[in-house]
């Protein structure tokens, strides 16, 4: 199924949000404000907003309240990828020029910047300790997660634990906290919010892994660019360390990289083929599975609903996306 | 306590550790004084003010210029990290106080900060006159929205001009170590049409000139405005003649010329 069938429950509220979203971002400065909607116009699957808006119909669906949560979390999202694109020196995001290359660094890290404080000023208008307590905490997190990212790039002795704490912090903690702020902000229960926040974590974990499978399987019209991107960066996902866990797999990664800290597309290529051939993939796809089958578990435990139903679509199209 | 929160082992290994200027986080303890708020939630307070600063500070450390070695690379990197990281600490401290309103007020502050500074780096202005004047307003927002917050109107205006007449001396000192600070280049590509990031010696004695100036009618002001109050002027007059004295601005010029 299509993320946009699943989302047609929504398509009133969504296209509300894509409104707010606009004029969230409408700043005086005209740099600002071209920057800000250049990378909002670039698109993307508004996966956030729609985990906000399906959490709270477990709960008191009141739009123009749960339009401050599901702005501020896109908001959060966009602003870190404005700042990862200087981070990666990227020129490109989804088909478009990255800010820092139709602009520059420093345009770039001012409008990240001013996204972030909007979005923490919308969820001010909560005026709920709970959703300031749930959602900062998430922000610490992530910006941890991303020093120590850099910190394990082409780190070979990290471990499968170290993986699954990076991408917790760097990607399930944001998912989860959608979820979570979603049925805090529309009063579901207290289990119900605790059901919906561990169903996000296991859909963001799952969601990860099946984006790191991409980027060994993915073709460059599905991925935008060439195979291999994260380990040219240096950074170390589940299939590798699935490699690298088999006898000889190590050294020979090991002898492709050699001393060099940067690889080339060649080498690359050379560790694509050996990790797809320890079964590297098939593994990480059996641990998103696994992710999946908990996040399904947890729904499992709320009751039936349309948004119930959406959720878990969403949550199967995660698991199987090819881009 | 500032220093031990902005300490993390792996940050510092590759960034300076950030800078905590001391004349703001005077200011700042001197108006939580008088906000009536209990000893550890005052700590708390100043703490997360400085890092929304510290914050600020640190995104604008990022260099413009293509990277080509790792060291530069990873600094830059973390560079971006460490004022992310700052910026989500004092979210965090303020959400443990439940301080909905100062994490509403700081919020607005940096926004318009960033507006401020998209303003003075974009601008390509005809005269000096508004170089200075956004300059100002970019020192003034946060300890200005501040003063508002506790209802401290006092110091709103001495806030503002106090941080104002610190950055200038601020890029003044800066200037004389390397010609060609940010503020500096603003002045010089206004007044000279001086183009790039590179300044001549005799471009950079212009530019240094101008901001001489306006350091100087910007500490006739800052006279007036402790002269008006009274509570102020005990706090600060020693320091501010200590630190920023015109005698110290010549001196500084004397030094510079050799």
């Amino acid at each position: 199924m299509k993320l946009k069938t699943i989302y047609a429950s929504l398509k009133k509220d969504l296209s509300f949000i894509e409104t707010e979203l606009e004029q969230t971002v409408d700043a005086h400065h005209p740099v600002l404000r071209d920057a800000s909607n250049h990378l909002l116009k670039a698109g993307g699957k508004r996966i956030r907003p729609v985990f906000v808006l399906l959490s709270g119909k477990f709960g008191n669906y009141n739009l123009p309240l749960m339009k401050n949560v599901a702005v501020a979390l896109e908001l959060i999202h966009m602003a870190s990828l404005v700042h990862d694109d200087v981070i990666d020196d990227a020129e490109m995001r989804r088909g478009a020029k990255t800010i820092k290359a139709k602009w520059d660094n420093r345009v770039a890290m001012y409008t990240g910047d001013y996204i972030f404080a909007r979005a923490i000023e919308l969820v001010t208008e909560l005026n709920d300790p709970t959703a300031n307590r749930i959602l900062s905490h998430a922000i610490l997190e992530m910006s941890v997660g991303e020093i120590e990212q850099i910190r394990d790039q082409f780190n070979w002795d990290q471990n499968v634990r170290d993986y699954f704490r990076r991408i917790k912090r760097k990607t399930a903690l944001l998912i989860s906290t959608s979820c979570e702020l979603g049925a805090v902000a529309a009063g579901a229960s207290k289990q119900e919010q605790l059901h919906l926040k561990q169903f996000g974590y296991y859909v963001g974990m799952s969601y990860q892994i099946t984006d790191d499978i991409l980027d060994y399987t993915g073709t460059v019209k599905q991925l935008g660019k060439p195979a291999g991107g994260d380990l040219l960066q240096g950074n170390i996902t589940l299939p590798v360390l699935y490699a690298m866990n088999q006898k000889n797999e190590k050294k020979k990664i090991m002898d492709v990289f050699s001393e060099e800290l940067h690889a080339s597309q060649e080498q690359v290529d050379q560790v694509l083929s050996i990790v797809k051939l320890s079964g590297g993939i098939e593994h990480s796809r059996q641990i998103s599975d696994r992710y999946l089958q908990k996040a399904f578990y947890e729904l499992e435990q709320l009751p039936a609903s349309s948004a119930r139903t959406s959720l878990k679509q969403i949550a199967e199209y995660i698991g199987k996306r090819k881009h | 306590m500032l220093q031990s929160r902005l300490s993390h082992s792996y940050l510092l290994r590759f960034i300076d550790f950030p800078v905590i200027d001391e004349e703001k986080l005077y200011v700042f303890y001197g108006m939580l004084e008088q906000a009536k708020l209990e000893h550890k939630r005052k700590q708390d307070t100043l703490l997360s003010i400085m890092l929304v600063q510290i914050a600020l500070d640190t995104h604008d450390l990022i260099s413009l210029e293509e990277i080509d070695n790792e060291g530069d690379r990873k600094n830059r990197q973390l560079t971006v990290l460490a004022g992310d990281y700052f910026s989500s600490m004092y979210y965090h401290l303020l959400s443990k106080w439940e301080d909905n309103e100062l994490i509403r007020t700081l919020s607005e502050a940096i926004q318009e900060i960033n507006e401020a500074k998209m303003s003075f780096y974009q601008t390509e202005y005809s005269t000096i006159e508004p170089v200075f004047d956004n300059l100002k307003e970019i020192e003034s927002i946060l300890v200005r929205k501040v003063a508002e917050h506790y209802g401290l109107t006092n110091w709103k205006s001495f806030g503002s001009h106090y941080f104002y007449m610190n950055r200038l001396l601020t890029e003044r000192k800066q200037g004389i170590i390397q010609s060609g600070t940010f503020m500096l280049q603003k002045i010089a590509s206004t007044l000279l049409s001086v183009k790039g990031a590179k300044l001549s010696t005799n471009q950079a004695s212009k530019a240094k000139i101008v901001l001489d100036s306006y350091i100087a009618y910007a500490k006739k002001e800052m006279d007036q405005l402790l002269q008006q109050h009274s509570e102020l002027h005990q706090l600060f007059q020693e320091r501010f003649e200590y630190n920023w004295g015109m005698k110290g601005i010549q001196e500084k010029k004397m030094a510079e010329e050799g």
